[in-house]
């Protein structure tokens, strides 16, 4: 059992008495740990990232960090390093006095500024650069220079906002294992909040989804996936998203991977509407008379195409059920 | 061909615009003599049209001479220009910056009425605050000093408005992550905002400097003592006994504001696109 480092406590935020952005948030960070907040835009993840920070007021609630009630502590004392979506790298002063910069404002020595700087630098690779202005470095090594930023003065906390919205595909893949890495060899416990499920299961020890400023549900990625608490978290996660259906007042949901294409005629009949080809596998789109649409993972082999029918089978013991009066899981 | 066109439409009204100036240049370079004959019907009862030709016909520095050599009223007042036109533009910064800093990143009790008197101040010209000023500057006992031109001057709402424009488009994001790095307001304000808001304080100097280099209502009204005048005021005390060294003098007043803005020309561009006003 790991110690709770952050605790958020009956955790509230308004916008103008009008917009209730972040609803009774309720949660432990573990120490050392990667925590991903995930969901659509404006679910509440970045308010509460930013109320951690101490960049949003709390209306209501605590937020506890190392034993000690941080609501009203200024951001500069909260020994917590954040980096930003569009990496917030000062344009005036060159990559050394960027990762220079924090501990400047902490009146370090030069000498030690300059050793940490240098060996960062080596360690993210960026050397050569360190004399370069932001304007003139790539998405990837502006990336670079503020996870250095955030890393140099060793906070007892990073926070990550969508760092990685503003690469390209192949350097999100390649940023998402790095900053990993990173984070594992370096222990420091991590918030990072993205909007792409794909990197929240992919990066997160655990990871919490937000909806509507509510937490739906704080799990590994395992279970999440597995064992989605609710309709939302179970469509949210997984791609192609879980297949939903309404069958005798009951909602009923299955992972496009647990249907099966057969051949046996005693199985639920389908007609191919598309097929989507992914290189590693066949995503199909069939409609079925009681279940509606639904989507079934197939081999590169497989032949059906468009217009084309089939049967398929269900693995029963993977189906979920959810109530449908509150969408939670029945089973 | 359009554009040729165009083009020499635009040389057409750039020479227009030019003559004045060439007017002041070349007849700098005239001789006494031939200056009073071409200007007679003008500054003496002489009738009949007065003459001003492309290029003197006798060309010589004998104003320039006179006013640099046998004018020490010239550099009198050109040394008060530069004490009183310097320290209103450096109190203008000093004081104008962190003023614009507060409006444009801090939320504060009566902000928008306060940003409303600044407009109203600014929008004001100084006919109309003048007999006010001057009541207030009788009783502060600045009257008839330099202070009197000065400290209005470096208190000016104009700067604070252009710099908060460019002050207000600094991304948050930054003065967040100065934050969480460790640095307090004014290492936020020293660090971040001054050298990234440095292209609008830059315009406030130059639009600062060009009004206060050329003013001539504020010495009238608060300098009684002559011996305080700016250059500005050297100038239009011309007479057709003084006229050569008058236009020296202006060729000479020209430089420096002419310096500032070669210097200065793309903080001031930016500087009025985005005040969006100048008068």
């Amino acid at each position: 059992m790991k110690d709770v480092f952050l605790t958020l406590e009956q955790v509230n935020k308004w916008y103008d008495n009008k917009v209730h952005a972040v609803k009774d948030v309720n949660l432990e960070v573990n120490e050392g740990e990667l925590l991903v907040f995930v969901g659509p835009s404006g679910c509440g993840k970045s308010t509460t990232l930013r109320m951690i920070a101490g960049l949003e007021v709390l209306d209501s609630g605590v937020i506890c960090m190392d034993g000690k009630i941080i609501n009203h502590v200024p951001p500069k004392e909260r020994d917590i390093a954040m980096v930003f979506q569009n990496y917030a790298l000062y344009p005036t002063m060159n990559v050394f006095d960027n990762i220079a910069f924090p501990l400047k404002m902490r009146h370090m020595k030069k000498d030690e500024i300059r050793y940490r700087v240098t060996e960062l630098a080596k360690t993210l690779e960026l050397t050569e650069y360190l004399k370069r202005k932001p304007a003139a470095l790539s998405g990837g090594q502006r990336q670079r220079v503020a996870l250095a930023r955030a890393m140099v003065r060793e906070p007892k906390l990073f926070l990550m906002d969508e760092p990685l919205s503003n690469l390209d595909a192949k350097l999100r893949v390649q940023m998402r294992r790095e900053i990993t890495v990173l984070q594992k060899n370096l222990g420091t416990t991590t918030i990072y909040v993205t909007h792409d499920q794909t990197e929240a299961m992919t990066m997160g020890d655990r990871i919490a989804i937000f909806r509507e400023g509510v937490l739906q549900q704080v799990d590994t990625p395992q279970n999440v996936y597995q064992r989605p608490e609710n309709l939302f978290v179970a469509q949210f996660i997984g791609s192609p998203p879980m297949n939903i259906w309404e069958e005798e007042g009951k909602i009923w949901g299955i992972r496009p991977e647990h249907i099966y294409i057969t051949l046996n005629s005693d199985h639920i009949q389908a007609k191919v509407m598309t097929v989507e080809h992914t290189g590693r596998e066949k995503i199909l789109f069939v409609l079925t008379q009681r279940q509606g649409t639904l989507a079934v993972l197939a081999g590169v082999d497989c032949s059906l195409k468009e217009g084309d029918r089939c049967f398929l089978q269900m693995d029963r013991e993977l189906l979920h059920q959810f109530d449908p009066d509150n969408g939670r899981r029945i089973l | 061909m359009r554009k040729w066109l165009i083009a020499i439409l635009l040389c057409v009204l750039a020479l227009l615009v030019w003559i004045p100036l060439w007017m002041i240049i070349s007849a700098s370079f005239m001789g006494s003599e031939e200056m009073t004959q071409n200007l007679a019907p003008v500054l003496s009862d002489k009738t009949g049209y007065a003459l001003w030709p492309l290029l003197p016909q006798y060309p010589t520095l004998h104003s320039y001479v006179e006013l640099l050599l046998d004018s020490p009223e010239f550099f009198t007042m050109f040394w008060n220009s530069c004490g009183q036109v310097f320290p209103v533009v450096i109190g203008q910064i000093l004081v104008g910056a962190p003023a614009a800093w507060a409006f444009a990143r801090y939320d504060f009790w009566g902000k928008k009425f306060l940003y409303a008197i600044y407009i109203v101040l600014m929008l004001l010209p100084f006919q109309v605050t003048m007999v006010s000023s001057y009541f207030v500057l009788d009783r502060l006992g600045l009257m008839n000093t330099v202070w009197a031109i000065i400290l209005p001057g470096a208190v000016s709402t104009f700067p604070v408005f252009l710099m908060i424009r460019f002050f207000a488009a600094i991304p948050t994001a930054l003065t967040e992550a100065a934050a969480l790095d460790g640095a307090g307001p004014w290492q936020i304000f020293w660090y971040i905002g001054l050298p990234l808001g440095a292209p609008g304080i830059l315009s406030a100097v130059v639009l600062g400097f060009l009004e206060y280099w050329n003013m001539l209502e504020q010495p009238m009204t608060f300098l009684k003592d002559k011996t305080l005048w700016p250059l500005s005021l050297y100038l239009p005390a011309v007479t057709s006994e003084n006229a050569g060294a008058s236009l020296a003098a202006s060729v000479i007043m020209l430089l420096p504001a002419l310096l500032i803005f070669l210097f200065g020309q793309r903080y001031l561009e930016a500087g009025i696109s985005a005040s969006g006003l100048k008068d």
